[in-house]
């Protein structure tokens, strides 16, 4: 059985790269990204907060139905959350192994903003912020961001790095397209969508996941845009469908 | 005004990474990357004699990369004529083969100034019988130093080749391999740095100088079954790229017909 630990990539090993908040991503991590047979790549952003085990499932579902066929590279928050019984709390940052997992082409890559001084607990399982979440052993590689090797980053702390990479995708290795999708989420996936829609990426925002991502949708300005989508939870087919349609899936 | 071409310069740190550099790279249809090592200024006529047509056949139908050197030399008699080195290859063969990506690496050995003919790299017009600028029939050139006023010694190239070489081989499933044509002391000193990696290495025999020594060196080659020796035609060189995998099988009905039609 496998538990929350246990490495579930495709090369059945997470590689952990660190890099300074100030530098470049490194070659190392923008190289795997290459790996992915089409090259396009989905960013998925958001949070949980508030929703039921069952919600979450769900939420897994969707994107599983929804990115069928994928084969990009699809990346999110490197961490993954547990329960006090050692059990995965299900987040986002599953989605990019579960799409992998069923998608061989595709590759899952996870960036974190190291928040606190990481530490080892229990018999050696590495904890790496306050709340005692650890890295994501689904995703191929780990890219964490790092103020110093003593200082703290907030949970924006990446997204320097990881916008940086997204354009030095599509400029040298000719991705072809770049989006983000969003689910639920706080300040933080806020701050990620903006982003992504002033950078010109698709961003697709999921209707009814909740918080951030419903916030943005009422604003009637914001997805005037012609670069922001609205998918509906329970309606997978309408982002397999929006994704076709924006060239991240090809059929 | 003198017309000078100049390509997209990067200028990089020893140590630094070379992300947008090695992230181009991998928009080859065939991920392999190839390193040409050896002469420049002091190759014999008899070497030089077909050196550019036997690779240019050789190569042909190439779509994966190519780093080298990134260099021309020029006479100071006579700035307008190019003296062959091993480094005019690769632009031929970006040339004859539109899909491949080339990358030239300069170390700053010296200070660098743009004059009427390029950059120059090293040498200088008023003392020496030859000096050497950027080749200007290529797109991209690293520059490699280890700061503003710190110059680095010409080994640099080649460890800055082996490092991208390696990130390539190893995150993003590159093969490569290392072709040697005469050279010198830095020739051999890369020789023996890729073969102890355990990387693909071809010898071209009969081409001169410190690569020919190599070829001739039975207990080198007896310990490194990964460095492989081809005579100095067109026909062994081509049969060596595909056999290596630097060329789709595929394209071997095209060798036949270039050798039938001679």
């Amino acid at each position: 059985m496998t538990s929350a630990r246990t490495v579930t990539s495709q090369s059945r090993r997470t590689l952990i790269l660190v890099q300074d908040f100030a530098q470049n991503v490194p070659a190392a991590f923008a190289l795997l990204g290459s790996n992915a047979r089409d090259k396009v790549a989905l960013r998925i952003t958001g949070g949980c907060s508030g929703m039921s085990e069952s919600d979450k499932s769900d939420m897994l579902r969707f994107f599983e139905l929804g990115m069928r066929g994928f084969a990009g590279v699809c990346w999110s928050g490197g961490t993954r959350a547990i329960n006090q019984d050692g059990s995965i709390n299900l987040m986002v940052t599953e989605v990019p192994g579960v799409i992998a997992s069923s998608n061989p082409d595709c590759v899952a890559l996870g960036t974190a903003p190291r928040t606190d001084i990481m530490s080892l607990r229990g018999e050696s399982h590495l904890v790496f912020d306050e709340n005692g979440a650890t890295l994501n052993p689904s995703h191929e590689a780990i890219l964490i961001v790092q103020d110093g090797a003593d200082g703290r980053l907030g949970w924006d702390g990446d997204l320097r790095a990881y916008t940086q990479l997204m354009e030095q995708w599509k400029t040298y290795a000719r991705f072809s397209a770049l989006g983000v999708i969003a689910w639920n989420g706080g300040s933080v996936t806020k701050k990620e969508i903006i982003n992504s829609a002033e950078h010109g990426w698709s961003t697709i925002l999921v209707a009814g996941s909740g918080r951030a991502a419903d916030e943005m949708i009422a604003d009637s300005n914001f997805i005037s845009q012609s670069n922001v989508f609205i998918v509906h939870k329970d309606d997978p087919q309408n982002l397999r469908a929006t994704l076709i349609n924006l060239g991240f899936i090809k059929e | 005004m003198a017309e000078i071409t100049m390509p997209r310069l990067y200028i990089k740190s020893q140590g630094e990474d070379t992300t947008k550099l090695a992230l181009k790279l991998t928009t080859v249809p065939h991920r392999v990357i190839v390193r040409f090592t050896g002469g420049c200024g002091l190759m014999h006529p008899e070497h030089v004699n077909n050196l550019y047509q036997m690779f240019i056949a050789a190569f042909h139908g190439f779509k994966g990369a190519i780093i080298f050197g990134g260099t021309r030399m020029l006479l100071t008699a006579d700035p307008k004529t190019v003296k062959p080195g091993i480094t005019e290859i690769p632009p031929l063969i970006k040339k004859a083969n539109p899909q491949c990506q080339i990358l030239g690496v300069i170390p700053k050995t010296q200070d660098l100034r743009i004059c009427d003919f390029g950059m120059i790299v090293s040498g200088e017009p008023d003392h020496d019988d030859f000096f050497t600028v950027n080749h200007p029939d290529i797109d991209e050139l690293l520059i490699v130093q280890q700061s503003v006023d710190i110059e680095v010694h010409w080994e640099t190239e080649f460890e800055e080749c082996i490092k991208l070489t390696d990130a390539l081989r190893t995150f993003a499933n590159f093969d490569s391999l290392l072709i040697s044509y005469n050279g010198g002391g830095i020739t051999a000193k890369e020789i023996e740095a890729t073969a102890e990696l355990g990387w693909p290495v071809l010898l071209i025999d009969n081409s001169g100088r410190k690569t020919e020594e190599y070829c001739r060196n039975a207990a080198f080659l007896s310990n490194h079954l990964n460095v492989h020796v081809c005579d100095n035609t067109a026909s062994a060189l081509r049969y060596s790229l595909i056999r290596l995998g630097m060329i789709a099988d595929r394209h071997l009905q095209v060798v036949h017909a270039t050798t039938r039609h001679g």
